[in-house]
This record gives structure tokens, sequence and C-alpha cells, in this order.
């Protein structure tokens, strides 16, 4: 018995030592590895701390690298103008069976043109119009907005008038082709879209607004360097040729050789176009449309914005 | 005779009386060994228990610590990549800056 306890007390104080012992090493590795994790937990913060910093530096410059990129680029499409003669034909106030002549003639001639529709002309021209704006698409031209209704004094009232048609055209042209044509023209330009904010809404901050609010929604407004004035029938073919030709022929001396060249869906227009596609041909000029990012010209600059 | 025979039931009672109190006096220690062994046994059993608590907190502390190490890493990961996209994009912007001021001249 005493000796059963004996044994039994001795093998007690043996693995009391041997757990004693291991407790303690087991303690001192609970510290080490605190130890060990409170200095790795202390590198974490600070690599938390210069990602944070890094971070917005690296959305900043990400920033500034696209937006002078598309500088770059815009001045790269620009700078070929420098040395490369170019005409944009423009057509507006379309579309209608002028159109369509319009469009074999560019065909003939294998030109792109550029087209700012107006929605009354396409909704009242019948299937004229419809099958223009169909070709413009097909055919490779570029399909751009004038406006739902030409109406000066009630797209120049104010900034929500302006809209409310421009949304209408666009919706119509969206719900025609699935596009969404991202070069505008103002009805009677930019300039004169000022003079008639200022006497429709009584401030030229309108125009302004409307401008600016078009660039907040990603369009590109173009007016254009050369009128053929064709916009009246007292101008007639060959003074429309003539005003193309001449007018393309005094941008050639510029720093910026492109002509955007105005002219609009009207009889006289479909007879003067070969004229003046073979003037300007004859300038040693080619032929392009206008694009987002590409030439650009405007009566009031958006740098004029006060 | 009586005598002897008194003393000999003496001597007989007072063995058997010496008899009993070592019968007690061992019991008691017995018991006293008894005693220690338990207290002994359950003293090892108490630490037993402890240095399991220890044991499964020191694997704790282990894994903690990993998890840290591992953290610690991912996010140095992170920061070199992070930084090197920094560099890249200034040394990028730097040679669009010289693009763009060479266009503009
Ligand atoms: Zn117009």
């Amino acid at each position: 018995m005493r000796f059963l306890c004996v044994v039994l007390t001795f093998l007690a104080i043996v693995l009391s030592i041997f757990l004693g012992f291991g407790m303690y090493n087991d303690s001192k590795d609970i510290e080490r590895f605190e130890k060990e994790a409170a200095v790795f937990e202390e590198q974490s913060e600070l690599y938390r701390a210069e990602i944070n910093e890094i971070t917005p530096k690296i959305s900043a410059l990400s920033e500034e690298k696209a937006s002078l990129q598309a500088e770059i680029d815009a001045i790269k499409r620009r700078i070929i103008y420098k040395t490369q003669p170019t005409a944009f034909l423009t057509f507006d106030d379309g579309t209608s069976y002028h159109t369509l002549e319009i469009l074999d003639i560019l065909k003939e001639n294998n030109i792109k043109g550029t087209f700012f529709v107006v929605g009354t002309q396409i909704e009242n021209g019948g299937t004229a119009s419809k099958e223009a704006i169909k070709r413009i698409v097909e055919e490779g031209h570029v399909l751009a907005i004038h406006a739902y209704e030409h109406e000066y004094n009630k797209i120049y009232t104010s900034k929500e008038a302006y809209f409310e048609d421009f949304d209408k055209i666009a919706a119509l042209l969206k719900e025609m082709t699935g596009l969404t044509p991202k070069i505008v023209r103002l009805p009677s330009g930019t300039y004169s879209a000022r003079s008639f904010c200022e006497r429709y809404a009584g401030s030229s901050d309108v125009y302004y607004d409307i401008v600016s609010e078009l660039y907040a929604r990603g369009y590109t407004v173009i007016d254009w360097n050369v009128d053929t004035e064709d916009y009246t029938t007292a101008t007639g073919v060959t003074n429309i040729i003539n005003n193309a030709v001449s007018g393309a022929k005094t941008r050639l001396s510029r720093e910026y050789k492109a002509a955007v060249i105005l002219m609009h869906d009207t009889a006289d227009t479909v007879k003067a176009l070969q004229g003046v596609i073979d003037g300007v041909k004859d300038l040693g000029m080619g032929f392009e449309v206008l694009v987002q990012g590409g030439y650009v010209t405007r009566q009031i600059a958006e740098t004029e914005k006060p | 005779m009586r005598q002897r025979s008194y003393v000999k039931a003496s001597s007989r009672s007072s063995s058997s009386y010496y008899s009993e109190q070592e019968r007690r006096g061992r019991k008691a220690i017995n018991a006293v060994f008894v005693v220690i062994a338990l207290i002994a046994v359950i003293a090892a059993a108490i630490l037993f228990f402890k240095y399991r608590d220890i044991s499964l907190q020191r694997e704790e502390a282990a894994g903690r610590l990993a998890v840290a190490k591992e953290e610690t890493e991912r996010l140095n990961n992170e920061r070199r990549a992070i930084n090197t996209e920094f560099e890249n994009l200034s040394s990028e912007l730097d040679k669009l800056r010289i693009e763009y001021d060479s266009l503009s001249e």
C-alpha cells in the first residue's frame, strides 16, 4: 500500500516537473509569439499607412494621365491638318428626298459627309426622310444632332426648353438607328445662338449653360468656318460653289488647313454639290467627317465661357 | 504459578495492547501516505489541465503570429505593387508631358 502510494507520489512529482517545464516553455513561447506578432502588426500598420497615402496619389496621377492623353490625342488628330488640307462637308436641316440625292453624289465620289439632322424634317418628310437616315448610317457617314424643332424662339427661351427639344431628337435618332450621335451643331451656330438666348431667354448665360451642359453630357459642339450661303435660293448654284471653294481656299493659308463647309438640305445644294467637291478637290484637299476629339471649329470658343 | 500466569497474562495482554497501538499508528501513517499520494496525484492532474490550457494558448498565439506574419507579407506585397504602379505612372506622365510640350510648340 505504502509502496503504491510512494510510487504514485513519485510519478505525480515526476509528471508535475515535466508539466512544469512544459508550461514554462509554453508561456515563454507565448510571450515570444506575442512579441513577434506585435512587431508584425506594427509593420503592417506602417505598410497600411503607406498604401493609404499612395492610393489617392495614384488615382490623381491616373486622372491626370487620362486627361493629358486625351489632349495629346486631340492635338495629334488636329495636327495632321497643319500639313494635310482637309474639307469636312456638312449638311444641315435634313433629312428629305434631297438628302437621298446628296447621298448618291457622295457615293459616286466615294466621300463621307456629316449630317446635322432635324427631327421635324425626319418625321414629316415621309419615307424619303427615314430612308435617308438609314442610308447615312449604312453608308458610313456621320449622323449628328441639330435640333428636333428648328425654332429659335422655342429652343432658345431657356436651358430647359433647349434640352427638352434636344432629348427629343436624340431619342428619335436612337430609336431609328440605335446610335447616340455625339456631334452637335446648334441651330444658327453658336454666335447667333448666343444672340437668340439674349433675345428669347433674356440672357446670354443661357447659351453658356446649354453648351457647358452639352459638354458635361459628353457631346462636342461644332460650327463651320466656310459658309456656302445655300440656305437661301437667292444665292444660286454658281455662288454656292464659289462660296465653298473660295472659303476652303482661305483655310489653306491658316495654321490648320481644315475647311468645315456648311451646306443645307436644299435643291440648289444638290445641284451645286458635284461642283463643290470638284473645286475643293482641285485645291488639293481631302475629305473627312467630323468626329469627337477631332477637328473642331467654333465661333464662340468654349474657353470664352465667363 | 499464579504470578507467572499473571505475568504471562499481563504480558500477553500488553502485547495485544501494543499491537493495537501499532496497527493504529500504521493505519495513520498509511492514511498520511494515501493523502500525500492523493494530493500529489490531484496536483498533477490540476497541473495537467493547466498545461493543456497553456498548450492551447500557445497554439492560439502561434496561429495569431502566423496570421500577423501573413498579413504583413500581403501588405508588403501590396505596398510594393502600389509603389511600382506609382513609379510607372509618374514616368509615363513625365513622358506624356514631354510629348505634350513638343506638340504644343
Ligand atoms: Zn439649321
